[in-house]
């Protein structure tokens, strides 16, 4: 089959068994790949509410059509499943070499069920699989389990979780090549509730092409966007040259830093944790995940002191969670978070919101733990602490929803999260459809199911081309009129990155590709040709879009959960380019699920399912 | 299979290919004579090779694989090097053996001339800096 490896791997870890499952072509041609396969065996294996740590749970790892192939961001694959953290649909993505690598060892998706008796790993070579004993993995972090696994596999390439997973911290992550996190929603606790401590590929096999020459030209155009043009050099000088962090200056400049838990937008000791510090003092190389052309990874070591040892990274996610969002602007003690958080496997994001929450608990005297502001050794000590459960790290590694609500007092409006799920570093009040995006993304409080950058950056030449009708009320920034439909369009278009599997550098910053370059993609790499029609590409975006809002609805998600913290929508922002700024959230929902094709209160309606394919959903919903 | 890989580790990222040696090994343990030399590359004759992997054993670069019973080798792509192409880093290139040499004395001459004229008005020459 053009495009995809052919099968689907499944695996019950109660009872031993391992079934290769051939992929249909409907289920491919209907949902296409990565999340879209995703979507489809959750909305068909998880009916309603269990625990997702118990057994009942599945784990999906996923591959794209674009993934493994020359096509230039294609290192990425996705994992899902029920989250810990937020209890609703969730998937990370991850970069590196691990997804080429279960493609080519011959698998579309891993579908992972049950649960051992004692930890074990999983070992896939090519047609061999194989469920092994990892007794003598249990217990060590990431880092020493890949090195363990290289050392006795020879090649291969490791996906695992450290201490924080097998402890269940619901914020726990997944890492693959050492360094490459699929980070948010806990799925890395899923992996610790299956005693499933790491899954190791070897693949030896090729992806095959419908349209080889076409397939190459096409590859080759967009290396080229990549690198020359205007877009092309832009990505070169920021993401390449400095990499994500290069984003503490741009969000400081428009008063988006999170800072002190979202308090505020700006951070007075910005320079000590930006780019240009972490570039002049400890970055060491550059690198990048599998066939990239910006290659923004980077590897940074701190040589003498407390904070001795090298790691990827930090991203900006990172330096913001650590950084200004504790109002610490020591960069080393940041770095060296970064490289516990690696080790011991949690998401950087959410432990740092976490730590925050507890700052602003302890300022506001709910608890007495010692946890002042800016106190980065007490920020070292918590990430051991959270990772391994011990004292106060106990309450917090049930996330900041959960130890609100143990806390009480008030402790609610301290919390972050939407859904349950931490906040990212940006901001709703200075970036309104940013926001939006906040309230009514799929996984939780996320900004990679829909984030735009048009509206932020002002790139007025590609809105008035992409929204010929509207342009004038999207471009502006502090508005809430008009970003229902951008919003929408966003979700759309990045259900199709996210299950061809391209990286978001490209279609979110900088907009290099959207639907007609899709259209143009997926037939030749597929054979698909009713893909050539953008309005076909469209469709199939809003039915995997639709599907995962339909898992979240019958699962009891509606308007009520699509909500921000109070900070966001109460509170004015104190100081900043956007000072006195508030999300007037009800207006900009209002709008979005009348474009989305909800009814107001959030349940998709039957007409629209229908209309995109999805009759038996629409039955199952009852609406 | 593609027929050049890449190892990567923490401080390194190494890209391994053939070598188009000028007395190839494989082709000397071959028991089916399916390596030849045809001019300065190293080929396979897909139809002789029974898959034995013995040249992957002689090979001292690790640079041949077995993909379906077949060994694989890098072929140049008959002149039109597609790796070299996408290269974004100009990591790949290509050279002619008696090139690489060229260069690397072209390089040791570059250097003893700065040497030499930095030792004329009694300086000692800063260090070469990568670019």
């Amino acid at each position: 089959m053009n495009g995809y490896a052919g099968t689907i791997l499944r695996i019950d870890l109660t009872k031993f068994f391992i079934k290769k499952q051939p992929l249909t072509i409907d289920f491919a041609r209907n949902y296409l790949g990565g999340t879209g396969f995703c979507a489809k065996i959750l909305w068909d294996e998880i009916k309603e509410r269990i625990d997702p740590l118990s057994e009942k749970n599945i784990i999906v790892f996923a591959t794209g059509p674009i993934t493994g192939t020359i096509f230039p961001p294609s290192g990425r694959y996705v994992i899902s499943s029920l989250s810990p953290l937020t209890n609703i649909w969730c998937e990370s993505h991850a970069g590196g070499f691990f997804g080429p690598e279960l493609k080519y060892a011959g698998y579309d998706a891993v579908v992972i069920s049950g649960k051992a008796k004692e930890p074990v790993y999983i070992f896939i070579n090519d047609g061999n699989v194989s469920i092994v004993d990892a007794k003598e993995l249990w217990g060590l972090d990431t880092f020493e389990t890949t090195n363990k696994l290289l050392e006795k596999l020879g090649f291969a390439r490791v996906a695992c979780i450290g201490q924080a997973g097998e402890n269940l911290v619901r914020y726990a992550c997944i890492m693959n090549d050492k360094y490459r996190a699929a980070g948010r929603g806990g799925l890395g606790a899923v992996m610790g509730s299956k005693n499933l401590k790491a899954i190791a590929v070897r693949g030896k096999g090729s992806v095959k092409v419908a349209n080889f020459n076409k397939f190459m030209s096409i590859a080759e155009n967009a290396r080229k966007k990549y690198t020359k043009g205007k877009w092309g050099i832009a990505a070169q000088e920021s993401l390449g040259r400095l990499g994500t962090p290069a984003l503490v200056e741009a969000e400081q400049e428009i008063g988006r830093l999170p800072t002190k838990n979202h308090f505020t937008g700006i951070f007075k000791d910005y320079e000590s944790i930006g780019s240009i510090a972490i570039k002049n003092r400890f970055r060491r190389r550059r690198k990048s995940c599998f066939c990239c052309a910006i290659q923004c990874k980077f590897l940074s070591s701190i040589e003498e002191g407390k904070y001795k040892g090298y790691s990827d990274g930090p991203e900006y996610e990172t330096v913001f969670a650590f950084g200004s969002n504790c109002l610490n602007n020591n960069l080393e003690s940041i770095i060296h978070a970064n490289f516990l958080c690696n080790r011991y496997g949690l998401d950087s994001i959410s432990t740092g919101k976490a730590i925050s929450f507890a700052m602003e608990c302890e300022e506001n005297k709910l608890i007495s733990e010692g946890i002042e502001w800016g106190n980065e050794e007490k920020i070292i000590e918590l990430i051991k602490k959270i990772a391994l459960r011990e004292g106060i790290g106990k309450l917090l590694a049930e996330g900041t929803m959960r130890a609100a609500k143990k806390i009480g007092k008030g402790a609610k409006k301290y919390a972050m999260e939407v859904k349950g799920m931490e906040i990212s570093g940006q901001d709703g009040r200075p970036h309104k459809s940013c926001g939006l995006v906040h309230a009514i993304s799929v996984r939780g409080a996320d900004h990679l199911r829909a984030l735009s950058s048009l509206d932020e950056l002002g790139y007025d030449d590609v809105v008035k081309e992409r929204y010929p009708k509207e342009w004038k009320k999207i471009l502006e920034l502090r508005s809430e009129s008009g970003k229902g439909k951008l919003i929408v369009d966003m979700e759309d278009l990045y259900a199709i990155v996210d299950s061809l599997l391209i990286c978001k550098y490209g279609t979110m910053w900088p907009p290099i590709f959207y639907f007609n370059d899709f259209a143009e993609i997926i037939p030749a790499l597929t054979g698909f040709n009713e893909y050539s029609r953008v309005e076909h590409v469209r469709k199939v975006a809003k039915r995997i879009a639709l599907l995962r809002r339909a898992f979240n609805a019958r699962l009891g998600i509606r308007r009520k959960d699509d909500c921000l913290p109070k900070r966001f929508t109460k509170e004015k922002m104190p100081s900043g380019p956007a000072k006195g700024e508030v999300v007037n959230l009800n207006l900009m929902l209002n709008d979005f699920y009348d474009y989305r094709g909800c009814r107001r209160d959030g349940l998709p309606k039957k007409d629209v399912l229908v209309k995109v394919g999805l009759e038996d959903v629409a039955k199952e919903l009852g609406c | 299979a593609s027929r050049i890989t890449v190892l990567n580790d923490d401080f390194f990222d190494y890209a391994i290919a053939c070598k188009h040696c000028a007395k190839p090994v494989c082709m000397d343990v071959c028991p089916t004579n399916a390596i030849l030399k045809k001019g300065e590359v190293v080929t396979v004759i897909e139809k002789k090779c029974i898959g034995c992997a013995l040249c992957i054993e002689a090979c001292p670069f690790g640079a041949i694989h077995i993909y379906k019973n077949v060994a694989i080798i890098c072929d140049l792509c008959d002149g039109n090097m597609e790796c070299v192409k996408v290269c974004i880093q100009n990591a790949l290139k290509i050279f002619k053996v008696g090139r690489i040499g060229e260069n690397r004395r072209a390089r040791i001459t570059r250097r003893l001339k700065r040497a030499s004229e930095f030792h004329a008005i009694g300086q000692i020459p800063p260090l070469e800096v990568k670019k």
